[in-house]
């Protein structure tokens, strides 16, 4: 994200401190981004629906909280977000899902030079449901929503240098398992 | 090890269908419901504390006015010297 659009988004937030409706410009920005961060833990569709509804509502509530912190305020509403599912995960005490899309591991798979079947995405499958939810939520952040460590730190409230170990031992470990090369900043 | 459930979609949902829970409008209508609440809720902790400041208030008047007479008792008060002589009168001679 460029200098100048985080100085817009900033605008925004400014005018959106005064006035709520001002606010509707980076609902309609991000909603698609957040229904799908939320839809891939979730995995139920009016359950994601609410969780959006509620995290933007929190969102706007405290707008006039919000802070620049060296990240886009993207890395906000995120962090709201999961800590909305977390929230939910905590009342219903049910094990976490996380529903991946197919699309995006074939295309990982591409991009790492690896062959794609349905073998080794069951492999995948099983050796993603071995991982702690920690590393989970540093890989998804990382290769399904495109976060940098800085952001993946912000929303997960940990260190830059945490994100990235657990991302390191979270590949590391596939490396051992299916001898991929997907190095740990995504790239081959 | 396995806490979580790990499922894979075929589909990537359209963003058509991700549009049909887009509304705007809803946010604003139960943020501006939050807003009102919450100004409901200040109004009536405001008023709680008038209410308990004016029922202190009532209650040291009351406390007060309550303290008045005793304290003008002994001014009102008289030894009966008379009983007293009696008493004294009584005593057993040795």
């Amino acid at each position: 994200m460029s200098e100048a659009e985080i100085l817009q988004e900033y605008s925004i937030l400014d005018r959106a401190k005064k006035d709520p409706q001002a606010f509707g410009v980076l609902y309609e920005k991000y909603f698609d981004r957040i229904f799908n961060f939320i839809y891939r833990q979730t995995d139920d569709e009016d359950l994601t629906a609410d969780l959006t509804s509620q995290s933007f509502l929190i969102a706007l509530k405290n707008v006039n909280k919000y802070e620049f912190r060296g990240v886009p305020f993207s890395a906000w509403l995120y962090k709201i977000a999961s800590n909305e599912v977390n929230k939910h995960y905590r009342k219903q005490k049910h094990s976490k899902v996380f529903s991946i899309e197919e699309m995006r591991i074939r295309e990982l798979m591409e991009q790492a030079n690896e062959e794609y079947n349905e073998e080794i995405i069951q492999q995948l499958m099983n050796y993603l449901r071995e991982l702690p939810t920690d590393m989970l939520h540093v890989l998804e952040l990382r290769f399904f929503e495109d976060k940098d460590f800085k952001e993946i730190a912000f929303i997960l409230d940990i260190t830059e240098s945490g994100a990235k170990m657990r991302t390191y031992r979270a590949l590391d470990r596939l490396r051992k398992n299916f001898k991929l090369r997907i190095k740990y900043d995504g790239k081959e | 090890m396995g806490r979580n459930e790990i499922r894979l979609r075929r589909q990537r949902m359209s963003s058509g269908r991700i549009a049909q829970h887009r509304n705007y409008g809803d946010i604003m209508a139960r943020h501006e419901r939050d807003l009102k609440l919450k100004r409901i809720a200040r109004i009536f902790t405001y008023f709680l504390i008038v209410v308990v400041l004016l029922l202190l208030f009532l209650f040291v008047r009351r406390w007060e006015s309550q303290q008045q007479p005793t304290n003008a008792k002994p001014s009102n008060a008289y030894v009966n010297d008379h009983a007293l002589g009696e008493s004294f009168c009584q005593l057993p001679k040795t």
